[in-house]
């Protein structure tokens, strides 16, 4: 297992340096000059040269690109265009904000959607059943931004139970209860197409482990409904769904860009945007950089996750 | 005379039998899925007001009519008219500006995935035809594509590109293309894979046939049904990207109306006019979810081996 994993690490290094080559070329060939917004519109020509020069933009791209790797491999992302803060340090800021929420997002997926998965398939066809599908095509058709907004029409504005924008509240020392509450919607959001795709696996998975033959068997020996749904069917139903789960974390990744910009939340996603809207060049290139690592990552987390359900599986 | 006479002996003319079409195959199938008529129905009457939209919007969608600003809905409005669905911070009616959204919406969906499958077609089927370097270069792209976090990527291109001379949605419409091929190349893959063993397929190479024509005449047709499936559910994946682009600032650009930078625009308004940020969506919604229930009807309807 050691090797596989070691393996499958050295099969990500070219995909990464794939993605920072492509993302690197097209932030630098595309048009709109940063140090043009960093200077102020009335300096001479030679202060805008002298700019570019401090900032290595005067170079080729090639030879910024493989400065830039050069510096990556030693663990430096660069500094910001903006506050010349270290970009590694800026992300490392942010970035557990943006795993607490996506964590939560996720935990929620997976517990609501597994409990809606199985009440529905061991009540196929009933009222509750129908509900379920009802629900999970609503869940995945709602666009993101616009249930955020929704949500917050009814509980900021009009009901005035949680707060919309932000991780604390201005002035007060931070605290569990107070993040909570501000993360109730964020994650909900975040997580709402998790839950619709993975109750409607769930359910898909569970009815076709149910038909085996071992569960027959264990409902001839005379073994009651209960135990042979959550004992012997749930297992082996929950294994696909493991694949979905991996399959859905880079979507969280993506979607974190969206929840984070819309409710204020202090994540990568938001800091993204923000560098993008900047044209903080380094900051963009570590912000691509680090999503696709987490995805990378997480597909690997996946892939560990489901050989080690299933026995069946070889590490290959 | 020959031919008359073997015709005539044969055991039911073509007018006897009964017709299975696969048109009407189709049909009846799909219209048992009384959610996916529903879709097809509600996706047509989009259609019929995106083409329609100048006859349609009650109001020039641009124009500014600041007296009227922030109108609810069912306002009395300028010319004798009514603002079905209010106005925004401007008094620009906001039901003429989501008619016309709908263009928007609709083409974006449309164009990218065109692109998306055409590309996806071309690298799945070599890729699952002649196996080898073609395939594992081909997947590895594929892989590589699949972990890039894609919607970020937009951004910064869509962010970088945007002072282009070019109109800005043929942008958005290429690039949310371009980078949504791998889904369907992985699956155009699996399905070659299989389909280049089958007997009709050895029938055509022993005949000699070349690869392009075994590939496009015998091979691809029996792929289509997933394709279809996959892209009617693609198109809404792409509506709700661009749609995610114009709702952060940075795909269509105000004043042209999209459904997302409506939503963009009046959010800010939320307190004193929440129905502006309230119908974009709405629409948004509704066409997703019509477009997952046609392809869930198309599903049934197609590829009757994937229902459960």
């Amino acid at each position: 297992m050691r090797k596989y994993v070691i393996r499958r690490l050295l099969q990500a290094l070219p995909v990464l340096f794939g993605i920072t080559l492509i993302s690197f070329t097209i932030i630098h060939l595309a048009p709109g000059d940063p140090a043009a917004l960093l200077i102020d519109p009335e300096a001479s020509a030679e202060d805008v040269l002298r700019i570019r020069a401090a900032l290595g933009l005067d170079q080729p791209i090639y030879v910024q690109y493989v400065k830039w790797l050069g510096h990556v491999l030693r663990g430096d992302l660069g500094r910001s265009f903006l506050d010349g803060q270290p970009v590694l340090q800026k992300i490392m800021e942010v970035i557990p904000n943006t795993l607490q929420l996506t964590f939560i997002a996720f935990l929620l997926s997976l517990t609501v959607g597994i409990v809606v998965g199985v009440i529905s398939a061991t009540r196929r066809y009933s009222l509750i059943d129908h509900l379920s599908t009802v629900f999970a095509f609503i869940g995945i058709s709602l666009p993101n931004f616009w249930f955020g907004l929704m949500l917050m029409l009814l509980f900021s504005v009009t009901l005035r139970w949680l707060p919309s924008h932000g991780m604390h509240t201005y002035g007060i020392q931070p605290n569990f209860f107070d993040t909570s509450q501000h993360m109730i919607m964020p994650a909900l959001v975040l997580g709402l197409e998790g839950i619709a795709g993975i109750s409607r696996y769930m359910r898909s998975s569970l009815l076709e482990v149910i038909r085996q033959d071992y569960i027959r068997t264990a409902r001839a020996k005379g073994l009651a409904e209960r135990v042979v749904i959550y004992k012997h069917a749930i297992k082996n139903a929950l294994l696909p769904v493991i694949t979905i789960l991996g399959l859905s974390l880079p979507g969280l990744v993506s979607g974190a860009f969206i929840v984070e910009s819309l409710f204020a939340w202090p994540g990568m996603g938001r800091l993204g945007v923000q560098s993008v809207f900047t044209r903080d060049y380094p900051t963009i290139m570590g912000i691509n950089l680090m999503a696709s690592t987490l995805t990378v990552m997480f597909n690997l987390l996946a892939d560990l996750a489901y050989a080690m359900a299933d026995p069946r599986i070889k590490y290959n | 005379m020959r031919g008359n006479q073997l015709s005539s002996q044969a055991p039911l003319s073509p007018q006897e039998e009964p017709v299975f079409s696969f048109a009407r195959v189709f049909w009846r199938r799909f219209r048992r899925n009384r959610l996916a008529v529903l879709g097809a129905s509600i996706l047509i009457i989009l259609f019929a007001i995106a083409i329609l939209a100048p006859q349609l919007a009650p109001y020039d969608p641009l124009r500014i009519t600041l007296a009227k600003r922030f109108s609810p809905p069912g306002s009395p409005g300028v010319d004798g008219k009514v603002y079905v669905l209010g106005t925004d911070s401007y008094g620009r009616d906001l039901l003429s500006r989501m008619i016309y959204g709908a263009r928007i919406s609709l083409s974006v969906g449309f164009v990218s995935v065109g692109i998306a499958v055409s590309l996806g077609i071309i690298l799945g089927s070599l890729s699952g035809y002649y196996g080898g370097i073609v395939d594992t270069v081909i997947m590895r792209l594929t892989d590589m594509m699949l972990s890039i976090p894609v919607l970020f990527l937009i951004i910064t291109v869509l962010a970088f590109l945007g002072s282009g001379g070019f109109d800005r949605i043929y942008l958005i419409m290429g690039i949310i293309g371009v980078t949504s091929w791998p889904g369907v190349a992985r699956l155009v893959r699996a399905e070659f894979l299989s389909l280049r063993e089958r007997d009709f397929t050895e029938a055509a190479r022993a005949l000699g046939a070349p690869d392009p024509l075994i590939i496009f005449r015998h091979i691809l047709p029996n792929a289509m049904a997933p394709i279809i499936v996959s892209s009617t559910l693609r198109v809404a994946g792409s509506i709700l990207t661009e749609a995610s682009l114009s709702f952060l600032g940075i795909g269509v650009q105000p004043p042209t109306p999209s459904w997302g930078n409506m939503l963009y625009e009046n959010q800010a308004f939320l307190r004193n006019a929440a129905w502006a940020a309230t119908f974009p969506g709405l629409a948004i919604f509704v066409t997703l979810l019509s477009f997952y229930l046609v392809g869930d009807g198309l599903r049934d309807a197609l590829d009757p081996r994937l229902k459960e």
